[in-house]
């Protein structure tokens, strides 16, 4: 194509497709008529709009059986994330109600304070260094009694959630 | 602006394939099957045209129909079910060939590879006999994909969807989203672009 045809290119295409306006038909049409090249292009242009369809083709005949095998393994999933969604939200709901907050919160006082008293020497005050070994966490978690509390497990349970839904959105 | 939208979704509510969307959202398995068999034979289609590897293209439509599954939950009906539908096949078709496991094959695969089907044919099936007429349609058909597959991918969407399917710009635009005029102009450099490309192996003036 001429340079100087290049302003016709959409022009062209248009016309072949019958929506050129009107007021443009004359002149495209007194072009083509002087321009063997933009002739050429109706014409090619002619021809791609009249391509035959390809022939259709039929899904395989293990089309449907993969399908459903996928839907089935999608279904499962589905199901396996409702159910963390369930224990999850059940965790949740427990430990951010104030009620539930508190609750545990005083649980878990509670417990510390018996422990320490039980873990007391006979006959001491309670000394100084104890009262700051007990502050410090890792013993803390070696406490049996504590450990085995209902509201650490708790705990732990929520951090575990908590990572999971940390891997699922990484 | 609700009250709006309410309308737009009212329009789409006696599609009866919408029905069948909302029945499924409402837990009906079955109205998942029967699109799930109304569409499989035309979708497939519709992205082998586009990508040529059967394979391929069976799996992208088994991967619209996941999809369609789990987004039954967040469903609204703001469009026609085909529309929305081959919106999704769309997206699969440019994004999924882009990045996915398929690139490789798409881009690597050599023009005389392409499979058996583009000239399968039900009476050649039966005859075993091609006469002379039925070899150039098919080697026509050969050379026609040869050429779409040069074409940008977006280009070559549009023009299957026009030249084949006949649908107008709108129509076009609402699967491919985006404008009509878009489309428009689209539609015209991939048509002038395939006949340059066709011209050049001799196939139209
Ligand atoms: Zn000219």
């Amino acid at each position: 194509m001429k340079i100087s045809c290049m302003k016709y290119e959409h022009d062209l295409v248009a016309y072949v497709d019958g929506e050129l306006p009107a007021d443009r038909v004359a002149r495209v049409e007194r072009h083509v008529q002087a321009c063997s090249s933009c002739s050429a292009v109706v014409a090619g242009l002619r021809q791609v709009n009249a391509l035959p369809q390809p022939p259709l083709i039929e899904p395989s005949a293990e089309f449907d059986r993969m399908f459903w095998t996928k839907l089935a393994h999608v279904r499962q999933a589905q199901q396996e994330h409702r159910g963390l969604e369930r224990w999850r939200s059940v965790a949740k709901a427990f430990f951010t109600r104030p009620a539930g907050l508190s609750l545990s919160a005083g649980l878990a006082l509670g417990v510390f304070v018996v422990t320490l008293y039980l873990l007391r020497p006979p006959h001491a005050a309670l000394p100084q260094q104890e009262v700051m070994v007990a502050a410090d966490l890792d013993l803390y978690a070696n406490l049996d009694v504590i450990e085995n509390s209902e509201a650490l497990e708790h705990f732990e349970l929520i951090q575990m959630l908590d990572e999971l839904e940390q891997d699922e959105q990484g | 602006m609700g009250a709006v939208l309410e309308n737009i979704e009212k329009q789409h509510h006696n599609d009866p394939n919408v029905q069948l969307m909302l029945r499924f959202q409402g837990g009906e398995e079955g109205a998942f099957r029967k699109l799930f068999e109304e569409y499989r034979g035309p979708l497939l289609n519709f992205i082998y045209r586009y990508c040529q590897d059967r394979r391929i293209a069976e799996e992208l439509t088994q991967e619209v129909f996941l999809r369609v599954y789990k987004s039954s939950g967040s469903y609204r009906p703001e469009a026609m079910f085909s529309t929305w539908i081959y919106r999704i096949a769309t997206n699969i078709c440019l994004n999924e060939l882009r990045t996915g496991r398929y690139k490789y094959e798409i881009e690597f695969k050599g023009p005389d590879e392409h499979d058996d089907s583009m000239q399968y044919d039900p009476v050649d099936e039966r005859t075993k006999v091609k006469t002379d007429e039925q070899m150039a349609a098919a080697e026509q058909q050969r050379q026609v994909q040869g050429a779409l597959e040069k074409l940008p991918k977006k280009q070559r969407l549009a023009l299957i969807l026009s030249i084949y399917d006949q649908l107008s710009y709108r129509e076009i635009g609402q699967r491919l989203g985006c404008s009509e005029a878009a489309v428009k102009s689209i539609i015209h450099r991939s048509k002038l672009a395939l006949r340059d490309i066709l011209k050049k192996g001799g196939l139209v003036n």
